[in-house]
């Protein structure tokens, strides 16, 4: 029997469901670690969904694999990241600046 | 790009608490289901070409034009609203890197849309194969990509509070 729905139709709605799921807590939310956990894991979701179902990357180059995979992992991390280290960034910013 | 938002989200923590509530949620989230949806429409449209749909796949490519037209329009509306709130662009830290970021993925989808036409004039008068379409691989790539971006910049400006 044909299958109604491909995966391809459940990574749309999925991330159709993400981003208003996002929408509802860009008016909603109160910064936060956990908030800013969750949001980041939320990205990183959507992007694996892009690059897994809609760029369909299991064939491509290794080294593209690593940079568009790569990519949709390090900016969530640096959400994450940039919460929890903000005095060290600034820290390291005004070093590369040189104030 | 990315790390200009980052280093200035560090250093300017109150002007990134207060900025993203003066910008349109509403515009940021209608942008993103027009990014994601004319995405599928394309991943579609190379999924109908592969079975040798051609017609079909030109139809998708069709709805993922019209989809990714809206774009453009409702971030000129965005953009009107942005100047209402006093998000001019000659400002601060935030609107720096906010309209930085913005503004570069708008030239992107642009040339994206201009790239759509083509591979929409190159399927309706046979220009792809089932076996040679390697063109609109490489374009919906290029949309993919685009669409990626904007999956971040829509979390980091209008999600994260």
């Amino acid at each position: 029997m044909k299958k109604i729905f491909q995966k391809i139709d459940i990574a749309w709605f999925a991330l159709m469901l993400l981003t208003l799921g996002g929408g509802l807590m860009g008016k909603l939310a109160e910064p936060g670690f956990w908030i800013t956990v969750v949001i980041a894991l939320m990205t990183f979701i959507k992007g694996r969904l892009v690059v897994e179902y809609f760029m369909e990357l299991d064939e491509a180059n290794k080294l593209i694999r690593w940079v568009v995979g790569g990519f949709c992992s390090i900016i969530p991390l640096l959400m994450i990241l940039t919460y929890i280290w903000t005095d060290q960034l600034v820290s390291f910013s005004h070093t590369i600046i040189g104030e | 790009m990315f790390i200009v938002y980052f280093f200035a989200r560090a250093n300017n923590p109150q002007l990134f608490l207060e900025g993203p509530q003066k910008l349109s949620v509403l515009a940021g989230t209608a942008n993103t289901v027009i990014m994601v949806t004319s995405s599928f429409f394309i991943a579609r449209a190379v999924l109908s070409m592969r079975l040798g749909r051609t017609t079909t796949s030109f139809h998708w490519l069709t709805a993922a034009f019209f989809t990714a037209v809206c774009y453009p329009l409702i971030k000129f509306m965005e953009i009107r609203w942005n100047i209402s709130q006093g998000l001019t662009g000659n400002g601060d830290a935030f609107q720096m890197s906010y309209y930085y970021l913005t503004f570069n993925h708008l030239v992107h989808v642009s040339w994206g849309i201009l790239g759509l036409l083509w591979v929409m004039a190159q399927t309706h008068f046979g220009g792809y194969s089932t076996k040679n379409h390697d063109g609109l691989v490489a374009f919906a790539s290029y949309w993919h990509a685009t669409d990626l971006i904007w999956l971040m910049i829509f979390s980091a400006f209008y999600v994260m509070p």
